[in-house]
């Protein structure tokens, strides 16, 4: 007798939501599986890999980034250069330098970068701001604006700004609006219902449910990924079927394990190889978990993630 | 030393003497002088206000004292030092907690008509309502001298012939008054006493018409006290009254009380701020009102929560608060009236209703009793909303008890304008969705104006504000209007009384961290009742009853606590006030032996759920903070009229 | 499917008996349940309960041990958040006899080098997987022994009978796998396997064919087996390894119920980070063993540290590390924030204060991850647990701003932080998180640091006056105590017998509540102490109280000072120091002079003020005992009862019962009219037992009209002395007060009567 498994396809789907426009426009989430459960059924848009672009990207010193980015200077030149990338699915420029505890750089600056980007290049484009509350308030209204139409995300409202981020990025100017909460689904879930009740559209929100890289209390971030798709999936829960983005780069390269010279900690070898190998692990970690994107930095980990989600998918 | 007089409104003014650079607040508890400290002279809830009238203090500038406040007089009595001679007036709210308490002490007549249910229901379910005290009547040949049996021989043949048993023991403290009684009224006595199966024991020898064998039933909860005289031959009450729990001055909750008991000749202190200065007063006004003599008080019962226990007997409470939360005793028998100096006969035994974990005591068991729920086959929820919210589950065959750590919001004690529900506490409140204007119901005579918001009018402005979607769902102002204002944070607040509207010239409002907080409290109480049923691996459409209990409990609107999602969302008919069910239970444990032994063994059958290391229980408590709750499938009946 | 609480609880026998250490049979069901205790402690389950329980317990996944105690499988959830994974994936290198033997011994040496330790775990490649690719038993057996001297535990993949025979016989010691299962050879294998009594390893070309397999060996009695699901793809890797896996644990089929093994080296050979992302993804998606080409520290670090996150308990509370957050680019001169680390409330309050924009370090205590007024009540949060976090971190050195602000919710903990960190200025924050934008941004902080610093600074300068200790009283004296000049204020003070039984009357008039008198003492101003110390006498009081206030600061020159202008004026006047500066009391009768009685402590009280007992006795003075304990006594019993202890102690100490004053506290006529004969019958109980009494009488008249007050304290002293007063407090300067003292002398035969007795 032949042993046949069942199968678990569910009849709730993950929403699908449009990043970019024209041809270069990519889809993420749609799917009613878990991640990569192919064999439950077939799985319609893989997971998307996006490229941090940060307006601080001069400061990087991986010689592999160095390299792969030699001569740019502009936002600009990064972004084409990044646009060339293998497995880029889409851009995320990064205004970190905009925080006014760091180098503070004016929203009328990031703006005109955001501008340049969005003519320079045709893949979608992401925007993060700098964690600065209220200086992101005022800079997400103005590049939404300032981009109209080009349908980007925008990373991201919190429950303590969610009405003036989402009503100026989703309502206002019509872009996709990020939903960001710390690792519990009760959070996560009650700021989608918040976002909904300003009246905006919950094929426009995709969320980022909390990250960490692996070893810093990853476990909060798997289990809550796997909290959130079983409710989406399984439980039909249409406050919970939104796609999920995760911003892995920024995390992985500020850890001891990426940052630790060779002199520091010389069995440990190469200080590039150990950040490659978590942004690797931290990325492959957040798709098994049910993230529909992640956001890379280094070529060489952005290519490695690229063919294990082609070989699953 | 410098003088400090306490002119109090509608009481008699206090002198006290004092060092310069003493506490107001310190020296007004050394003096009995009570004010009302939820926060325990912490300044961090401004409830201590008092007025300077002469004289001057030292007071640290508080916000919760605005500068017009301030010119007037008025400061922060804990955080004020006395720095000379000096008048103060201490206003009627810190008193208005110690008389005028709506409290469910049988004053009013649903509260009595509940009360004779739950008893009847007792008497159907089988408990028979007998006890074993008795007054025997009996009249002895004189002695003489062909006659010269010893009186106590004497006295143990009459009991003997009268009572039909072998042994007969009798006390120290009657051998005492044994003879002088006997001549007096010619060796026709009346001997109280407790008949065993094979034994009397004599309690007390008196003059033949003093019949009279009384019961004391008493509630001791964390704020209130309520208690009951009863004749324990008819079960007729005789008198009933109820006041404030002294040990308020030391702290709204338990913990503070448990923190101030540690300390040095605390446990003495507590101890006398429950057995002095409340129950004793309680009884012996209760006694002069029917003319009793204390004596006659031969048997009392106590249901009370774990620490209240404790703090009662004097026995050290810490070991309840630290991990791992182990309590001196759940059931403990042996305690007398003298023991704890109570205004009663020194040998009256006196129960303590067994606790059932560090934080769900007598009370709760001696309610479940009332509630009958341990003798139906539904499955019944019994949620008691005291100080500190407790919640039993199941039917005959299992229960399940917890605690939630709903705290002082029901008491008014986290919100700013809270109170208790006293007179000028607004109790019920309906909102107009378009026009966004309140009508309020207030506690009192009418044309009484507002003074503050006690529990149930929190839960009625809440679901109110949330149908009307002035606040969304994480309780935030979402709409405007001329009753929303904002402070120069942007944090709303909706006006119920404007400055002129109100009593006491304070703008009565709700803001957000008030919302907040009363989210976070339902929050408790839901998430309690969530884990409690997910333990047994059951679901809120599984619950046939739900009774609900406590002071509180009766002004609660059950369709809004259900529209906020405090209680689960079933049937509103299923919904059923119990009144104060812990005295209904003490009432029944003191006339009746059948009724106290089946609530011990109900109390060994009720498991105890520790939630605070429980796993699954943080998660339900953020997910009960939304209104009405974040899986809205939850409360199908909760809508908002967007 | 797990079994729930109450099916087992229906079962039970429902006798609450607690043997089993738990308080109901339900809260024991409730632990079989949660397999935290094993059904067989109750011994009063029926038969035929144990045996249909045991059946639905018994675990739907075996557990399987190889090398040195290396479990593998166990699991009972697909998802940790449903209960939590037990038995960590283990990882192997893979070696083949294809390789030449530098490749091997380079493989060994460089996979050596990975041993580390991470938050008390080693860290290191348990198993080295030894794979036969052809038929040279010897060959292999020689590949083997090298594996096996590394001391690591080993999965033998080899398809070739005779291979794995021979190989068996130089390792089966270390109980390694033999990975050699197939459709074609599994009976063979199964007999090789049993007889060296080792773990038989499965593999197939499809999930049906190793379904089959496995049942054939089920059949043959062989249960300790391990499944190898890798395929030639990943997709069909990762599709084995899940439905083996949902197989066993969500449709129950046992025959699924085994460990797994994942060979990366299949289907991405010689990819390190291609290797790392699948070793990533199989640590969660049910790889019991994840083989792979090599593992360097590049691979380690993150896959090691991913591992020890995913098998933690989630039963455990959600917590972040317990040490220093800067925030918005917090230094080492940011305020401090202190808080729990219970992982919500980190987020929470960290949000909040970002949102502040105000640069702040944020300390983290360990309080278990329980929220802040849990772990408060519970003593997880106390101020010796903040104490321990400080002197763990070194905050002291590490941050110079020295603002704590603590929890408004724990506002009770301020006084005892304040107390352990003295040079901190500990501070109440708002009650919610939410406040706390608002709270950074108006600097509430700053105002109350400030008041902070200046109370510890006054209780410092407290303080600093004990380092003066060092300056004696002599030293005082000399430096402190301005030179007295005696004034003739033509006035005498007549002298008096301490034997002498007439009342004594102790004037009240040098009072530093008069602003006249502080400021006098304040500046050393003689003139205006003098002038009312002149006026009593001369109205004949017989004691003058000296009342200097707290005077925390200069307390014990001032006293002495005072004492000696009033007694080298005045013939060596007797008084009572009046201070509850202890040491001022000292220093004042170090330099009194005791001709005319001894010097009077007032006062002492049976509470907080006992001590002044002892203060008296060591200096041989009178003591003034104030018969209540921080309060007023509510009736005589407590009054006598705090007499008798103070009088015990003091006669333990050495005193005389004459040298203690009993004060029964006079009452306020205003207000406590009904307890004024409680006091005079306190005052008879005091001289029923022979002792000496005293009080400040004019209270009894406070707050009525200055006409009738004189009245009043007239006739109380009058029945007060009825009832055996022997002293009081008063103000000498009222004539009929005075007059009517002097007739009660008379009347008590205490002074032998003369017309002009009223002048002596």
């Amino acid at each position: 007798m032949s042993f046949v498994p069942k199968k678990q396809a569910y009849n709730a789907h993950v929403n699908a939501v449009t990043l970019g426009t024209g041809d270069k426009a990519t889809v993420i989430g749609g799917q009613n599986v878990l991640p990569f459960y192919t064999f439950d059924a077939p799985i319609e848009n893989a997971p998307k890999i996006g490229i941090e672009i940060s307006d601080a990207a001069t400061e990087w010193t991986a010689p592999g980034l160095k390299q792969f980015y030699e001569g740019c200077t502009t936002m600009a030149d990064f972004a084409k250069k990044a646009e060339t990338m293998e497995g880029a699915d889409f851009l995320c420029l990064h205004f970190e330098s905009a925080d006014p505890n760091g180098a503070n750089r004016s929203v009328e600056d990031c703006v005109a970068d955001a501008k340049a980007v969005a003519e320079a290049v045709s893949l979608p484009i992401v925007i993060m701001g700098c964690k600065n509350m209220e200086k992101d308030g005022e800079l997400f209204g103005k590049i939404a604006e300032a981009l109209q139409g080009k349908n980007i995300l925008v990373m991201s409202a919190k429950s303590e700004d969610y009405k003036t981020v989402g009503a100026s990025v989703a309502l206002a100017y019509g872009q996709k609006v990020g939903a960001e909460t710390a690792d519990d689904i009760n959070l996560a879930k009650q700021l989608n219902i918040m976002l909904k009740g300003l009246s905006i559209n919950p094929e426009n929100i995709v969320m980022n449910i909390g990250t960490a890289a692996v070893g810093y209390g990853f476990e909060y971030v798997a289990s809550t990924l796997d909290r959130v798709r079983a409710a989406a999936l399984a439980q039909s829960d249409e406050d919970l079927q939104m796609p999920i983005i995760a911003p892995v780069s920024t995390d992985t390269w500020s850890v001891k394990e990426s940052v630790a010279t060779a002199e520091d900690v010389p069995e440990w070898g190469d200080q590039e190889e150990r950040a490659i190998g978590m942004e690797v692990s931290t990325a492959a970690a957040n798709l098994t978990g049910g993230a529909d994107a992640v956001i890379m930095r280094h070529p060489a980990a952005v290519a490695t993630i690229k063919k294990f989600i082609t070989e699953l998918v | 030393m410098s003088r400090v007089i306490f002119e109090i409104e509608g009481a008699q003014p206090v002198n006290v003497e004092c060092n310069p650079g003493d506490n107001l607040l310190e020296l007004a508890r050394r003096a009995n002088v009570a004010i009302d400290a939820p926060c325990s002279g912490n300044g961090s809830c401004g409830k201590c206000r008092v007025k300077l009238l002469e004289g001057e203090l030292e007071s640290i500038k508080s916000r919760h004292i605005t500068d017009e406040e301030y010119e007037v007089g008025w400061r922060l009595s804990c955080n004020s030092k006395v720095i000379g001679d000096v008048t103060v007036f201490v206003p009627d709210i810190a008193s208005a907690y110690q008389s005028r308490m709506k409290t469910a002490d049988l004053s009013s007549g649903k509260e009595v008509a509940i009360f004779q249910e739950l008893q009847e229901n007792l008497k159907q379910a089988g408990i028979c309502f007998e006890n074993q005290f008795r007054a025997l009547d009996l009249s002895m040949s004189q002695p003489s001298l062909d006659d010269t049996m010893p009186d106590n021989e004497r006295l143990t043949r009459a009991i003997q012939e009268a009572a039909g048993v072998e042994h007969v023991h009798i006390p120290f403290a009657v051998m005492l008054k044994m003879a002088s009684t006997l001549r007096e009224n010619n060796f026709h006595v009346c001997v109280k006493g407790q008949l065993f199966e094979d034994r009397f024991a004599c309690m007390d020898i008196c003059p033949a018409e003093d019949q009279k064998l009384v019961g004391c039933a008493i509630d001791i909860g964390t704020t209130t006290v309520t208690m009951v005289l009863v004749d324990l031959t008819s079960g007729e009450i005789l008198a009933k009254g109820s006041s404030g729990n002294g040990q308020i001055r030391y702290g709204a909750d338990v913990i503070n009380r448990i923190i101030e008991q540690g300390r040095p000749g605390g446990k003495k202190k507590l101890q006398d701020a429950i057995v002095k200065e409340t129950l004793n007063p309680i009884i012996v006004n209760l006694c002069k009102g029917i003319g009793l003599n204390a004596r006659s008080i031969v048997r009392m019962c106590i249901g009370a929560n774990t620490t209240m226990n404790h703090l009662l007997l004097g026995v050290d409470a810490e070991s309840v608060r630290m991990e791992p939360y182990i309590p001196s005793f759940f059931s403990w028998e042996g305690l007398l009236a003298g023991d704890l100096h109570l205004p009663a006969h020194p040998l009256a035994p006196v129960s303590i209703a067994p606790n059932i974990g560090s934080y769900v005591g007598g009370d709760i068991t001696a309610g479940t009793l009332a509630s009958l729920i341990w003798n139906k086959d539904e499955m019944s929820l019994f949620i008691d909303l005291g100080t500190n919210g407790e919640i039993v589950f199941g039917n005959r065959d299992f229960l399940m008890s917890c605690a939630c750590s709903a705290g002082p919001a029901f008491e008014g004690g986290d919100i700013s304008c809270g109170m208790r529900a006293t007179d000028g506490a607004i109790e019920a409140c309906t909102i107009d969705k378009d026009t966004m204007e309140p009508t309020l119901t207030i506690v009192g005579d009418p044309g009484q104006k507002s003074v503050g918001i006690c529990g149930s009018g929190i839960i009625d402005i809440i679901s109110e504000l949330f149908r009307c979607g002035i606040i969304n769902a994480k309780g935030l102002f979402v709409r405007e209007g001329e009753r929303v204002l904002r402070d120069r944070h942007g944090s709303g607040r909706y006006v119920l009384a404007f400055a002129n509207e109100s009593e006491t010239g304070r703008e009565i409002s709700i803001n957000e961290v008030d919302i907040d907080n009363f989210i976070r409290a339902k929050g408790a109480i839901f998430s309690a009742i969530d884990v409690l049923l997910q333990s047994v691996d059951m679901t809120v459409e599984m619950i046939d009853r739900v009774y609900v209990a406590g002071g509180i409990g009766s002004g609660i609107n059950m369709a809004n606590a259900v529209n906020i999602g405090m209680f689960p969302d079933v049937d509103l008919e299923k919904f059923s006030y119990i009144g104060n069910s812990s005295l209904t239970g003490a009432y029944a444990m003191t006339v009746s032996d059948a009724a106290w032994d089946k609530c011990s063994e109900v109390a060994a059958n009720i498991t105890y759920l520790e939630l605070s290391t429980y796993p699954g229980y943080m998660d339900s408590f953020v997910a009960a903070c939304f209104l009405p709750h974040t899986d809205a499938r939850l409360f199908p009946s909760s809508r908002q009229e967007l | 499917m797990a079994l729930k609480g109450l099916d087992i609880f229906k079962l039970s026998p429902k006798k609450n008996c607690k043997e089993c250490g738990c308080p109901t049979c339900m809260a024991f069901c409730m632990k079989v349940a949660s397999g935290a205790v094993e059904l067989s402690k109750c011994p009063y389950f029926s038969e035929d309960a144990i045996a249909t329980l045991s059946e639905a317990t018994a675990p739907l996944m075996k557990t399987i041990e190889f090398g040195n105690g290396l479990k593998l499988g166990g699991e009972t959830v697909l998802f940790r958040h449903e209960k939590t994974l037990v038995n960590e994936t283990r990882f192997a290198v893979s070696i083949d006899t294809e390789m030449d033997a530098a490749t091997v011994d380079a493989k060994l040496a460089d996979m050596a080098k990975v041993d580390y330790e991470r938050i008390g775990e080693r860290m290191y490649v348990e198993a080295i997987l030894v794979s036969n690719r052809g038929t040279d038993a010897a060959a292999y057996t020689a590949l083997v022994e090298k594996a096996a001297a590394t001391g690591r535990a080993l999965v033998l993949e080899c398809w070739d009978v005779e291979c794995a025979k021979a190989a068996l016989e130089v390792c089966k010691a270390g109980k390694p796998i033999l990975d050699g299962a197939t459709p074609e050879n599994w009976e063979a294998m199964n007999d090789v396997a049993a007889a060296a009594g080792v773990t038989l390893g499965v593999w197939a070309n499809n999930i049906s064919d190793l379904y089959d397999t496995v049942k054939n060996l089920e059949a043959k009695g062989n249960k300790n087996l391990v499944l190898d699901v890798t395929a030639a793809t990943a997709k069909e890797t990762l599709a084995n390894a899940v439905n083996v896996r949902r197989t066993a644990l969500k449709d129950g089929d046992r025959s699924f119920g085994y460990p797994s093994i994942v060979n990366l080296t299949r289907f991405a050979k010689n990819n390190e980070h291609l290797q790392t992302a699948y070793a990533t993804m199989f640590i969660e998606k049910y790889g019991s063993i994840v083989v792979m080409d090599q593992m360097s520290y590049a691979q380690a670090l993150p896959l090691y540290g991913l591992r020890q996150n995913i098998f933690t308990d989630p039963q455990k509370p959600m917590k972040v590390e317990a040490k220093i957050y800067p925030i918005n680019g917090a230094d080492e001169n940011a305020p401090c924030c202190l808080t729990v680390d219970f992982a919500l409330t980190y987020f929470l309050v960290s949000g909040e204060l970002e949102r502040s924009n105000a640069p702040v370090n944020l300390l983290i205590t360990d309080a278990s991850g329980m929220s802040v007024l849990t772990a408060w009540a519970a003593g997880k949060f106390s101020s010796s647990t903040v104490k321990k976090f400080f002197d763990e971190n070194d905050i002291e050195n590490k941050i110079k701003n020295r603002t704590l602000i603590i929890p408004g919710k724990v506002a009770v903990m301020k006084g005892e932080i304040q107390e352990k960190l003295p040079n901190w200025n500990v501070v109440v924050g708002p009650l919610e998180a939410v406040q706390l934008p608002k709270y950074m941004k108006d600097k509430e902080y700053e105002a109350a640091a400030a008041a902070a610093a200046a109370e510890s600074a006054a209780k410092a300068a407290a303080g600093a006056v004990e380092e003066v200790k060092e300056l004696s009283f002599e030293e005082l004296l000399e430096t402190k105590v301005p030179k007295i000049e005696v004034v003739d204020m033509g006035v005498k003070y007549k002298g008096h017998n301490p034997e002498s039984k007439t009342f004594v009357t102790i004037g009240e008039r040098i009072h530093c509540i008069s602003p006249a008198i502080r400021k006098a003492m304040d500046e050393r101003d003689p003139a205006p102490i003098l002038k009312r110390a002149a006026e009593q006498i001369a109205a004949g009081a017989t004691y003058l109280d000296v009342n200097i206030g707290p005077a925390e600061k200069d307390g014990p020159e001032r006293m002495m000072w005072a004492v000696k202008l009033l007694q080298e004026n005045f013939n060596n006047v007797p008084l009572a120091l009046d201070t509850a500066n202890k040491r001022a009391i000292e220093a004042g009768i170090k330099v009194y002079n005791r001709t005319n009685g001894k010097p009077i402590v007032n006062s002492a009280d049976a509470g907080s003020r006992i001590s002044n007992i002892d203060l008296a006795a060591a200096n041989d003075a009178i003591c003034i005992a104030l018969c209540s304990a921080d309060g007023i006594a509510k009736d005589n019993e407590e009054r006598m009862k705090h007499c008798h202890n103070m009088l015990e102690r003091g006669m333990s100490l050495g005193m005389a019962s004459d040298d203690l004053w009993f004060d029964p506290l006079f009452l306020v006529v205003k207000g406590m009219q009904d307890k004024q004969m409680d006091v005079l019958n306190a005052i008879k109980m005091f001289s029923d037992e022979g002792l000496k009494s005293t009080g400040g009488l004019s209270n009894n008249s406070n707050g009525a009209p200055k006409a009738v007050r004189p009245i009043m304290d007239s006739a109380l002293v009058a029945m007060a002395m009825m009832q055996g007063l022997t002293s009081a407090i008063v103000n000498p300067c009222d004539l009929r007060l005075m007059e009517t003292i002097k007739s009660c002398d008379i009347f008590k035969d205490h002074v032998l009567y003369s017309d002009s007795y009223l002048d002596l």
